[in-house]
C-alpha cells in the first residue's frame, strides 16, 4: 500500500489517496465491459482497412461524401446556434426574470428532451410533405436538442455567485452590460459544452432525418447497408461519422476540464435577485408560448389527431389490431428490461472500480466506456451485424445481440449515475462497517445497496427509457419477426401509413414521458436524466 | 460634508419590518462599521444604500447626491459606489488586474490604468497583477477586492462582512491591509459585521443595529466603556451585571462602594436601585485582606494563555452571586481559592427596567 499526496491549491489541506491493490475478479469484469464497447469501433477500423488505399481514396474523394459532409456541417452549424440562442434565452429568462409562470416553463423547456427525435419527425412530416430536407431537418433537431443547451445554462445560471453580477453593476455595469462581460464568460462552458452535445447528437441522429428524407452519413449508411451491403464501404463512411463525433465528444471533454472556473467563494449564497421585465414581459411569454407550440404542442398534438383518424383516413392505410399493438409494446419492454439488467451489470464493476481505486489502467478503462458517446448507434449496429455475419453467425439476429448493442450504446449513460450513487455511499462508512466486524457481503447488504440503491435503480431506468425509444440499432438487429414500438413507426411512417403508426407513437411517448417524469420527481431533474 | 445620509429609512420584506427608520450621516473619509447580529437588518441596510433593494420610504444622499428618496430610485450602476461583497466576489474569468479596472472606461481598462498603485495601496506585490483568482488566498482576494471597488474613485465604500470567510490568522492582517488601504485613498466607508472586535478595531464610529433600529452611534471606546443599555453592554463584549443603590454619583453592591461613570447619561447621574455594568476585566483578584470588603470563591478557570476567565462565587452574606473576571494568564488562580475582590475604574448604572424609557 502506498501513500501519495497530491499538491492541493493553497487554501485546502493536502488530499492523500490511499492505492490499493485491485481484486482481479473486478478489474476482469471491468475490462470485459470496455473491451465490449471497444469491439465495434475496432471491428469498423479492421473493415476499412480492407479496402486499399486508392480505392479508399476514390470512395472518401467523391460528389456523394463531400454532400453529406456540407449537409451534416451546415445542419450542424445552424442546429448548434439555434440551441445555444434559444436554449440560453430560455435559461435566463426562466432563472433571472420574475417571468409569470416561470417553474411551468422550467419543466417544459426540458420535457422535449424526453420525445424522440424521430417522433416529433413522423409528426411534422405527416403534417406536410413540403416540410423535408434542410428546414425541417433544422426545425425537428433544434426542438428535440435545444434543450442539451438549455439544461446546464440554467444550471449554471443558478449555481453563479449573485455576488458577481452585483459587484458588477455597483461598478458601474448596467444590465446588458454585466450580462456580456459577466454573466456570459461564466456560461462559457456549460454553453459550449451543451452546443458539442448538440452537435454529437446531431451527428449520430438517424430516424429523424430518415423521415425527413435528409442526406447525412448515418441514412447514407443505412442506405449502403439495405441496398448492397458493401462492408468496406459502408465502414469507410462509418469511419468518417466516428471522427466527427469523436471529436465533438474530446472537444466537450476539454471545454468541461479546462474552463471550469469554479466558484471562489465557499460560504452559502443568497438566491439571485430577479428582475422585473415590465411591458417586455409580454413578447417574451409569446416567445415561450410559441417555442412549447412548436417542440412539444405540435408534435404530441399531431400523434392525437392521427390517433382519432380511422386508418383508411392516411395516405396508405394500414389496419392495427390489438393484437400487432400488445406485442410490440411487450417486446420494446422485455427488450428494454433487459438491456437495463444486462448494462447495470456491466456499469457496476466499472463504477465501482472508478470510484474506489485509481490506477492508469483503470482511467483508461473508464475512458474507454465513454467513447461509446462518440459511436453512432448506426455504426455499433453495423459493426455488429457485419462483426456476427462473418465470425459470430449463431449470433447474428438474435434478441442477444440486441441486447449487447443495447449495453454498449447506453453504457456511458448508466456509468454516470453508476458513478454518482458509488461516490454518495462512501468508502469511509464501508470502512466502518468493516471496523464493526461485518464481512464484504454484509457490507454490500446492510450499507451500499441501501446507500447507493436509488442512484443504480435510476441508472436502470434511464437505460430503460433509451432503448424504449431506440431506433437505429433495433432497426438493424431485430430477430425477424420482432417489431418493437420504434420499428414499427418507422416501418408506417416509411409507407406513409400515418394514422397507423399514431398508437405505437403514442404509446412509446407516453412510456417515456412518464418514466421521465418519475426519475425527474424522485432524483431531481437534473441534466443526467436526459444526457445520451 | 457628510459623504453619506440616511434619513427615516425603512424596509420591509412582506409584513416584516427589517428596517425601522435608520438615520445616519457619516463624515467625508471616515470608516463607519455598522454592528449587528444576524437578523438585526445590517445587510439590508449595506443592500438599500448599494440599491439592490429599493427601499419602502426615507432618504440616501451619496457625496451629496440624492440616491433614493420618495420616488426615486437610482440604479447601483449610476450610484458612484464601491461594493466589496462578502466572500470578495472576485470575477474568476478574469486576472487581477483586469478585475482592478473593470469598473473603468475602456481606454484606462486597455493601459491597466493604476493596477501597480491599487495592488501597493492594499499591499500586494504589483507581479500578482498577472495572476487568476484562484491563485489568491481567501484574504488576497479580499484585497484585490478592495483595490477594485476603489479603482473608479467611488464616493464611498460599503464593505459587506468582508472578512468573515477568513481564517482568524488571516482575518487579523486583511483587517488591517483593508483599513489602510482605505485611510490611504481617503475614502469614506461603510463596514458591516456581526463581530463586535472587528467593529470595534476598525471604525472611527461603530453605529449598532438592533431590530432595525440604530440604538447607538458612538466611538469605538465609548460604545465599548458607556453602551446606553444592557444589552447592548453584553452585545458589544462580556459583561458582569449586578444589582444596586445609586446615591451621589457613586453606587453600593456587593463588591462595595463604586464611583460611577463620570460621562454617562448627559451627566444626569441616577439614583435609587439601578443594575450596575462592570466589565470582567476591571475586576481584579488580590489576596483576602486588599480587597474593598468583598471575597469570593473560585469555582472555575478557564485558562486561554494570554488570560483566563475566572467563574467566581461571591461568599458575603445572602444569596450566593455568580459573576466572572478576566485576569492575566500568569495570574490565574486554582478553582477552590478563596480572593479578594477589587473593582478598577468607573462603572456603569442604569436605572432599573421598568422606568429607563427616557435615558
Amino acid at each position: 500500500m502506498t501513500t501519495r499526496t497530491v499538491p492541493a491549491s493553497l487554501d485546502r489541506p493536502p488530499v492523500v489517496i490511499v492505492r490499493r491493490r485491485v481484486p482481479p475478479g473486478l478489474l476482469a469484469a471491468s475490462a470485459v465491459a470496455a473491451g465490449l464497447v471497444f469491439l465495434p469501433l475496432a471491428w469498423t477500423l479492421l473493415q476499412a482497412f480492407e479496402v486499399t488505399l486508392k480505392d479508399a481514396v476514390a470512395l472518401l474523394f467523391r460528389p456523394l461524401v463531400g454532400e453529406l459532409l456540407f449537409n451534416t456541417l451546415t445542419l450542424i452549424g445552424a442546429t448548434t446556434c439555434a440551441a445555444a440562442v434559444i436554449g440560453t434565452a430560455a435559461a435566463w429568462f426562466v432563472e433571472r426574470t420574475r417571468l409569470p409562470g416561470r417553474r411551468v416553463f422550467a419543466v417544459l423547456a426540458a420535457v422535449p428532451l424526453a420525445i424522440p427525435a424521430f417522433i416529433t419527425s413522423y409528426a411534422w412530416v405527416s403534417i406536410s410533405a413540403g416540410l423535408q430536407d434542410f428546414a425541417g431537418a433544422l426545425l425537428v433537431v433544434t426542438s428535440a436538442y435545444y434543450p442539451l443547451v438549455y439544461l446546464p445554462v440554467a444550471a449554471a445560471l443558478r449555481g453563479m455567485d449573485p455576488a458577481l453580477e452585483e459587484t458588477a453593476r455597483a461598478l458601474g455595469e448596467s444590465g446588458w452590460g454585466c450580462f456580456r462581460r459577466v454573466v456570459l464568460p461564466q456560461l462559457k462552458p456549460a454553453l459550449l459544452g451543451g452546443m458539442l452535445l448538440v452537435a454529437l447528437n446531431t451527428l449520430s441522429e438517424f430516424g429523424a432525418f430518415g423521415l425527413l428524407r435528409f442526406r447525412t452519413f448515418t441514412t447514407e449508411i443505412y442506405a449502403e447497408y439495405r441496398t448492397g451491403f458493401n462492408g468496406p464501404e459502408a465502414s469507410l463512411l462509418a469511419l468518417v461519422l466516428v471522427l466527427l463525433c469523436l471529436a465533438c465528444l474530446v472537444a466537450e471533454v476539454m471545454v468541461r476540464g479546462r474552463a471550469r472556473y469554479g466558484r471562489l467563494a465557499r460560504g452559502t449564497r443568497r438566491p439571485a435577485a430577479f428582475l422585473d421585465l415590465g411591458w417586455a414581459r409580454v413578447p417574451v411569454l409569446a416567445g415561450f408560448g410559441l417555442l412549447i407550440l412548436v417542440t412539444l404542442g405540435i408534435p404530441l398534438g399531431t400523434i392525437l389527431y392521427w390517433l382519432t383518424q380511422h386508418g383508411s383516413a392516411a395516405i396508405s392505410p394500414v389496419a392495427v389490431t390489438a393484437a400487432q399493438l400488445f406485442n410490440s409494446t411487450l417486446s420494446s419492454l422485455l427488450l428494454g428490461l433487459a438491456g437495463a439488467a444486462v448494462t447495470l451489470a456491466l456499469a457496476l464493476p466499472l463504477g465501482f472500480l472508478a470510484t474506489r481505486y485509481e490506477g492508469r489502467l483503470i482511467t483508461v478503462l473508464e475512458r474507454t466506456a465513454y467513447l461509446a458517446q462518440g459511436m453512432p448507434g448506426i455504426v455499433v449496429a453495423l459493426a455488429l451485424v457485419s462483426l456476427t455475419v462473418q465470425a459470430l453467425r449463431p449470433l447474428y439476429q438474435s434478441a442477444a445481440l440486441l441486447v449487447i448493442a443495447y449495453a454498449i450504446l447506453f453504457l456511458p449513460l448508466a456509468l454516470v449515475s453508476v458513478r454518482a450513487a458509488l461516490v454518495q455511499a462512501q468508502r469511509g462508512l464501508e470502512e466502518s462497517a468493516r471496523a464493526l466486524g461485518l464481512g464484504w457481503m454484509a457490507v454490500v447488504r446492510r450499507v451500499l445497496l441501501p446507500m447507493a440503491g436509488p442512484g443504480l435503480g435510476a441508472a436502470a431506468a434511464m437505460v430503460f427509457v433509451s432503448i424504449v425509444t431506440e431506433l437505429t440499432a433495433t432497426l438493424l438487429l431485430a430477430p425477424i419477426g420482432t417489431r418493437t414500438l420504434a420499428v414499427q413507426v418507422w416501418a408506417d411512417t416509411s409507407t406513409v401509413a400515418f394514422a397507423a403508426a399514431a398508437p405505437y407513437a403514442a404509446l412509446m411517448a407516453a412510456i417515456s414521458l412518464l418514466s421521465t417524469w418519475i426519475l425527474a420527481r424522485r432524483f431531481g431533474g437534473g441534466a443526467g436524466v436526459f444526457a445520451s | 460634508m457628510a459623504a453619506l445620509e440616511i434619513q427615516g429609512l425603512t424596509k420591509a420584506f412582506g409584513p416584516e419590518p427589517v428596517l425601522r427608520g435608520v438615520d445616519l450621516s457619516v463624515d467625508s473619509g471616515r470608516l463607519v462599521a455598522i454592528l449587528g447580529a444576524s437578523g438585526s437588518g445590517k445587510t439590508t441596510l449595506l443592500r438599500l444604500l448599494c440599491g439592490f433593494e429599493t427601499a419602502d420610504s426615507g432618504s440616501i444622499r451619496i457625496g451629496g447626491k440624492m440616491v433614493s428618496g420618495p420616488g426615486l430610485h437610482v440604479p447601483p450602476e449610476r450610484r458612484n459606489i464601491g461594493y466589496v461583497a462578502q466572500e470578495g466576489a472576485l470575477f474568476p474569468h478574469l486576472s487581477v488586474a483586469d478585475n482592478i479596472v473593470f469598473g473603468l472606461p475602456r481606454a484606462q481598462r486597455r493601459a491597466r490604468h493604476r493596477v501597480a498603485e491599487l495592488l501597493e495601496m492594499v499591499g500586494l506585490p504589483a507581479a500578482y497583477g498577472v495572476r487568476p483568482p484562484q491563485a489568491l488566498s481567501g484574504g488576497e482576494q479580499q484585497r484585490v477586492a478592495v483595490a477594485r471597488a476603489l479603482a473608479p474613485n467611488p464616493a464611498m465604500v460599503l464593505l459587506d462582512e468582508p472578512f468573515s470567510g477568513l481564517d482568524a490568522a488571516l482575518r487579523a492582517e486583511t483587517r488591517q491591509a483593508v483599513a489602510a488601504a482605505l485611510s490611504r485613498a481617503g475614502a469614506t466607508a461603510l463596514l458591516v459585521t456581526h463581530d463586535q472586535a472587528e467593529a470595534l478595531s476598525m471604525g472611527h464610529a461603530v453605529a449598532v443595529l438592533r431590530q432595525g433600529v440604530l440604538v447607538q452611534v458612538a466611538s469605538p471606546e465609548r460604545l465599548y466603556r458607556h453602551p446606553v443599555d444592557p444589552e447592548l453592554a453584553r452585545f458589544v463584549g462580556d459583561a458582569v451585571l449586578l444589582p444596586g443603590v445609586a446615591k451621589a454619583g457613586r453606587v453600593c453592591c456587593t463588591l462595595g462602594h463604586l464611583p460611577l461613570s463620570a460621562g454617562m447619561m448627559n451627566g444626569a447621574a441616577p439614583e435609587g436601585e439601578v443594575e450596575i455594568m462592570i466589565r470582567p476585566e476591571q475586576i481584579r483578584l488580590v489576596s483576602g485582606d486588599e480587597g474593598q470588603g468583598a471575597s469570593a470563591r473560585v469555582s472555575t478557570v478557564t485558562y486561554y494563555g494570554l488570560n483566563a476567565s475566572v467563574r467566581l462565587t461571591l461568599s458575603g452574606g445572602g444569596e450566593p452571586v455568580a459573576l466572572t473576571a478576566l485576569v492575566p494568564g500568569h495570574q490565574s488562580p486554582r478553582p477552590g481559592d478563596t480572593v479578594g475582590i477589587l473593582v478598577e475604574g468607573d462603572v456603569m448604572a442604569y436605572v432599573a427596567k421598568k422606568d429607563r424609557g427616557n435615558a
